[in-house]
Parts: structure tokens; C-alpha cells; sequence
């Protein structure tokens, strides 16, 4: 049976426009998240993987960015083009967003109570009292340590992980339909992004929130991630569900990725690279943005732009070497 | 664990020194003083390295792992005397250098060198990769003549990968693993025998991080360098390293060769440091071990074992007595109570 799709981004184009040049970030994405799933969105730094994720919240404002193209589609409802009321009423509500660093996503002048309130305030129509019961329940969910207190706390004077929590629960605290982690776990270490995860898994069953995943770290992606879209300048290149994608890795790109993380218990002498650096967006090379780097390419690469070609059910990749295999999507 | 397998410390240096060790740490210790809570409370202390003890041998990497605030980087940045040292001895070549003036230690500076984590906040950005790279051949008068500089610049370069007509750009207009090449570039050039890399890959790319990695694998064999390589990342401890310390508030937990540390990790922390790992492969489901909390202030840290706060396998006597350095195999030790 098909499930329904909770947040559907149709060819988006998010550009960024300088005085002496158009910076295409996000060039023609396009991702559907299923309801209940939890959508891995991989990519390098510059990738336009947190372009993407700011399209969809309409946080763009204040910079020179904006959505020249495209549709983005919430529950079939288009939330592009609304009223900036609209989409005030639907950040934090029916669709939020954990930001990468804890330390400075949080307003450092106001207790860890009142911007739990703030948000509640914002989008329910409930007294004080019931909303303060309701703010240090959801801090309770997230696991922290003596919650009445920490109501009454400031940012800095709560651990990494602690903040982390605090930014989960503040995003989760209006039962959200989908949830944005921009690398919600990059600036923790281990053993606190380990509890922060299993966090994130626990509270996505018991509030039935789908959640779009933004990191660079592919052990990540397959340990908490049903479905994976890599991203490389702009674009998907690979897209699939995650035993697809890590089984039969089909993109060289998504192959460079894999092959050059030493992986634990796998001692190799050399690891695998991918040589070059990732094109400057004001000067993209023509055809396949990858092949400059690509050890696979041909002529047809530096020349034409591929599309995406079907590897296996739901699993798509952009590259010419499967024009011959496979059928064009 | 049986008795006859516990051998005392100072036989163990004392065998690893014939070993030909190139760098050794004595129970090493590093304090910041802090004032007290109020005025008339004593000033306390910041115990961010408490005591720790190892040696490097030639040609070797030594990996060491922790969390952040586990005192790894400031273990580091004391061997090469960049933080006071409060008790303790680095002996470099047989010399004890933890009591050298900042004048007897400038030509020590020569053989051992650091990398630092953060390529864009380690160049000086006035400065073209050219400066930047000969100011120490300059420093330590290592060139006769200024064609001789040119020319060492130039090889260094190439030796990093990057081109001759870098030379004449600035920090600015290199990404990040180029800029770490850069780093890497001005730690070759006074020919060091031992690299301090703190963090040197942390900050790139995956895949700007394995070339990185590729790099010093290389110019370790070629230039038959040391490492001490300090990073909070396993996978890439495990793939450049031969031995691995684990830190925890400021004391090893667990030092090994790779291969027996993390085929049969002894120490309850790094049991859960390992476990806590997300191995890219969706098919292979783990039991993890999740610990509670975080990290302990290292202001007050517990007493005993200073882990028995978060530790899973916890008992009596942990929270009383600081567990002593026990060999479970050859070079396999494990500091922790359950293998008495």
C-alpha cells in the first residue's frame, strides 16, 4: 500500500543573488517524505542540504536568498506561497526545526522555561498554568535531570547534550507533523549523540512526527534513517531507501562517500578518495556536476547533464553510466 | 586476573624504554587554579590532565581518544610545553624538557611539532602561504641563503600536494583541506621528529578528510615521523593509528594496540565509547550501550575511578580507590577495578 506523503518538495530551486552573480545553492530538488519515516538528507558541506531544509521553514528572509522555483507541499497543502502570518503559524506548529549547534540557537538571556512558553503561546490557545504543566512534561520526555529546576535555568548553564534535549523538546513541544534535524548531533560526541538518537527515535514513535535528517555522517544516516537522498551541488544524485542505498551503492559519488570513511573493525592501508574539491558555485562545470571529480567519467559527462535512471524500486541515481542498464525515469 | 600478570609500572617503562622510546610521559599533570565560589573559599584547581604516564616509540603513532573536555588537547599542548606544566616529566630523547625556560626550549620546538584542528584559525591571514611556511626555517636559521628558503618552501609544497603558484596566495583563498595541507606544510618545515596532531581532520569533509589522512600516512613513511594523533572521531584513531589511549577526565582508562583495543575492548568506557560508533552499514543492528549523563565537572571530579559515576558495571570499592594500571595481555592495559 502506498503511504501518504507528509512533506513533498517538487524541483526546488532556492538562489542566492549577489551583486555580481546568481549562486544557484539548490538547483532542482526534488524529496518526498513519507508519513511516519525518517528521511536521511546527505551531503558535504555546501551541498545546499541546509538551503533546502530553510526553504522549507521560509527562514530565508534577512539574507539574499529566495525560492525562484518550485513547490512544497505540507499534508497536499502548498506552504510557498502563503501569507508570512501563515508560515508563522506553521513554524513551530505543524512543522520544526533543530538547528546544528545548541549553543547558539537557544537565546542565552532567557530561562530554558520561558522559551518553552514562548513557543506554546505562540500556536495554542492555553492559560499559563496549563502551559507551564505542558512545557516540563515535554522536558521530562527528553530525559534531562531535575526539570523543575532547569525550567528556571539559563543556556549556559546547561551541558551540550542538555541543550540539545531542550532544542528537542522546544521543536517537539506542539506534536509538529514533520520535524527538520539540521545535524542535530555534528558538535556532540559519541556516547551523548548515541542517547540523543535513541532520544529522537523514542519520541518520533510516541508523537507520530516524520523527520527530515540533514547530516554529512553516513553511519548516521544508517542507523536511524528509513529512506536517504544524497545531495552533491545543488542536486540529488542518489535517492532510495536505506538497505538500497548501502547495498547496492549505485552513484560513484555515493561510492566515493562510503569508500573514504575508515570504517571501525575494517583495517585498510590507504583510504579510498575522491580527488578534488567541490566546484565553486559561481563557476559549475557543465554536464554532471561530478564529473570533474568522478573516476568514471566519459565524454558524455563533461557535456550533458544526466537524469535520474532506476536502479531497483524506489531507488533512483543521476549518472550516464546506468543509460545502457537502466530505463529513464 | 591472575597476580603474575600484573606487573608493577616501572618494570613496564622500564622495558619499553629499551625499546627505543623517543618521547616519555611521567605521570603528567596539569592544573588551572580557579578562584572559589565565593572570597573566603580556597581557590580550586581544574584537573585537566590528572596523572598521565606512556611512552611513544619511533616511527609510531599513538591515538588518543575521548570525549570533548576529557583534557586530550591540553595533554597535547603540554608534551610541547604550550601549557604549564604542574608536576610531572616529558623526557624527549632521554632529556627531561618539563622544566625548560621558554629559551631552552626553542630549539627542542624543532623536533617536535604541532598540527592544530582548526585550518581556518591557524593561519596567520597577513600572511602568504610562502611567509607562512618559511617563518620557521627562518626562526630556526635553517636555510643559508634566501634561494636555499625558496627551495625548501617549494618542496614542502609539492610535499603536501599543493602547487608551486601557491606559494604566493593568501590563507583566504584555500579551502579547508588545503589550508591543512598548508598546516601540515609549516609543521614539516624545521623537519621535526614527532607531529602533535590535534583534531587535524575533524573540521573537513569526509571526503577531504581521507586525503588528509592519506597524506600523513604518507609523509610518516617517508620522513620517518612520529605521532601522537589526538581526535575524538574512532574510526579515523583506529585507521592511522598502531596504539590507542582512551582518556576520560583527564587520565588514560585504557591504552592498547589497536588491533586488541578494539577486538576486545577491557574498560566499561570504552566498551560504550565503541558501541556508541553509527556504522554506515543499515544491516548490521548492535546492542548499544547508552550511558547516563555526561561528563563530570573536572573542577570536582568523583572520587575513586573517576568514571564510577556513569559506569554500568559499577561496585563498591569504585567510588573509593582510584583503580591502578593492570596488563591484561601484552601491551593491553586497562586502569579499572574489575580486573584486579
Amino acid at each position: 500500500m502506498e503511504k501518504k506523503k507528509i512533506l513533498e518538495i517538487k524541483n526546488l530551486h532556492t538562489y542566492f543573488y549577489t551583486d555580481d552573480a546568481v549562486i544557484k545553492s539548490v538547483d532542482g530538488v526534488d524529496i518526498e517524505l513519507e508519513e511516519g519515516s525518517t528521511l536521511g538528507l546527505v551531503g558535504e558541506s555546501g551541498s545546499g542540504k541546509s538551503v533546502t531544509a530553510l526553504s522549507v521553514m521560509s527562514l530565508l528572509m534577512g539574507t539574499t536568498g529566495k525560492v525562484a522555483e518550485g513547490e512544497i507541499l505540507l499534508n497536499g497543502d502548498d506552504i510557498l506561497n502563503i501569507s508570512e502570518e501563515e508560515k508563522r503559524a506553521l513554524r513551530g506548529g505543524r512543522i520544526s526545526m533543530i538547528f546544528q549547534e545548541p549553543m547558539t540557537s537557544l537565546n542565552p538571556v532567557m530561562t530554558i522555561g520561558d522559551q518553552l512558553l514562548e513557543c506554546i503561546k505562540q500556536h495554542e490557545d492555553i492559560s499559563k498554568g496549563e502551559a507551564y504543566a505542558k512545557a516540563q512534561k515535554m522536558l521530562e520526555l527528553t530525559g534531562v535531570p531535575r526539570v523543575e529546576k532547569m525550567m528556571k535555568e539559563y543556556p549556559f548553564q546547561l551541558s551540550g547534550g542538555q541543550r540539545q534535549r531542550v532544542m528537542i523538546a522546544m521543536a517537539l513541544i506542539c506534536e509538529p507533523v514533520v520535524l527538520i534535524a539540521d545535524e542535530p548531533t555534528t558538535a556532540l560526541d559519541v556516547t551523548i549523540q548515541a542517547q540523543i538518537l535513541d532520544l529522537m527515535n523514542t519520541l518520533k514513535g510516541k508523537i507520530g512526527t516524520s523527520i527530515l535528517f540533514i547530516t554529512h555522517d553516513l553511519g548516521v544516516v544508517a542507523e536511524v534513517c528509513d529512506y536517504v537522498a544524497v545531495m552533491y551541488c545543488g542536486r540529488i544524485v542518489e535517492k532510495g531507501d536505506v538497505y538500497s542505498i548501502f547495498g547496492n551503492t549505485s552513484h560513484p559519488y555515493t561510492k566515493g562517500l562510503l569508500a573514504s570513511i575508515p570504517k571501525l573493525g575494517q583495517q585498510v592501508d590507504r583510504l579510498t578518495v575522491i580527488p578534488g574539491n567541490v566546484p565553486n558555485p559561481r563557476y559549475m562545470p557543465e554536464g554532471c556536476k561530478f564529473a570533474p571529480r568522478c573516476t568514471e567519467a566519459f565524454e558524455r559527462c563533461f557535456k550533458e547533464e544526466p537524469g535520474f535512471y532506476t536502479i531497483g524500486e524506489g531507488h533512483v541515481s543521476r549518472c550516464w553510466l546506468h543509460a545502457e542498464k537502466a530505463g529513464e525515469v | 586476573m591472575a597476580n603474575e600478570q600484573i606487573r608493577t609500572e616501572n618494570t613496564v617503562n622500564g622495558e619499553s624504554a629499551q625499546r627505543n622510546s623517543i618521547l616519555e610521559v611521567k605521570d603528567l599533570k596539569i592544573y588551572y587554579p580557579i578562584a572559589g565560589d565565593s572570597f573566603f573559599s580556597k581557590p580550586g584547581y581544574v584537573k585537566a590532565v590528572d596523572g598521565v604516564t606512556f611512552d611513544v616509540k619511533e616511527n609510531e603513532v599513538l591515538g588518543i581518544v575521548g570525549e570533548s573536555g576529557c583534557g586530550k588537547s591540553t595533554l597535547g599542548r603540554g608534551i610541547c610545553q604550550l601549557e604549564k606544566i604542574t608536576s610531572g616529566e616529558v623526557i624527549l630523547n632521554n632529556t627531561d624538557i618539563s622544566s625548560y625556560s621558554r629559551k631552552e626550549m626553542r630549539p627542542i620546538r624543532k623536533s617536535v611539532q604541532m598540527i592544530f584542528q582548526d585550518p581556518y584559525a591557524s593561519l596567520n591571514p597577513r600572511m602568504s602561504v610562502f611567509d607562512c611556511i618559511a617563518e620557521p626555517i627562518r626562526i630556526h636559521q635553517l636555510a643559508q641563503s634566501e634561494d636555499e628558503l625558496k627551495e625548501k618552501v617549494i618542496s614542502l609544497l609539492r610535499k603536501v600536494g599543493l602547487d608551486d603558484y601557491h606559494a604566493n596566495r593568501y590563507p583566504h583563498e584555500f579551502s579547508g583541506g588545503q589550508r591543512q595541507r598548508i598546516g601540515i606544510a609549516r609543521a614539516l618545515a624545521v623537519e621535526p621528529k614527532i607531529i602533535i596532531a590535534d583534531e587535524p581532520v575533524s573540521a573537513l569533509d569526509v571526503s577531504i578528510q581521507a586525503q588528509v589522512l592519506n597524506l600523513l600516512n604518507d609523509l610518516k613513511e617517508e620522513l620517518n615521523l612520529t605521532y601522537i594523533f589526538i581526535a575524538h572521531d574512532l574510526s579515523v584513531v583506529e585507521h592511522i593509528s598502531n596504539r590507542i589511549a582512551v582518556m576520560y577526565l583527564g587520565n588514560f582508562v585504557e591504552v592498547g594496540e589497536k588491533g586488541k583495543l578494539y577486538k576486545n575492548p577491557l574498560h566499561p568506557y570504552t566498551q560504550a565509547l565503541l558501541s556508541a560508533v553509527p556504522i554506515p552499514d543499515p544491516t548490521i543492528k548492535r546492542e548499544r550501550i547508552i550511558l547516563e549523563g555526561s561528563i563530570p565537572s573536572a573542577t570536582h571530579p568523583p572520587t575513586g575511578c573517576k568514571f564510577h559515576t556513569r559506569c554500568p558495571k559499577c561496585m563498591d570499592i569504585c567510588n573509593k580507590e582510584e583503580p591502578q594500571k593492570y596488563e591484561v595481555a601484552p601491551d593491553h592495559y586497562v586502569y579499572c577495578h574489575l580486573y584486579r
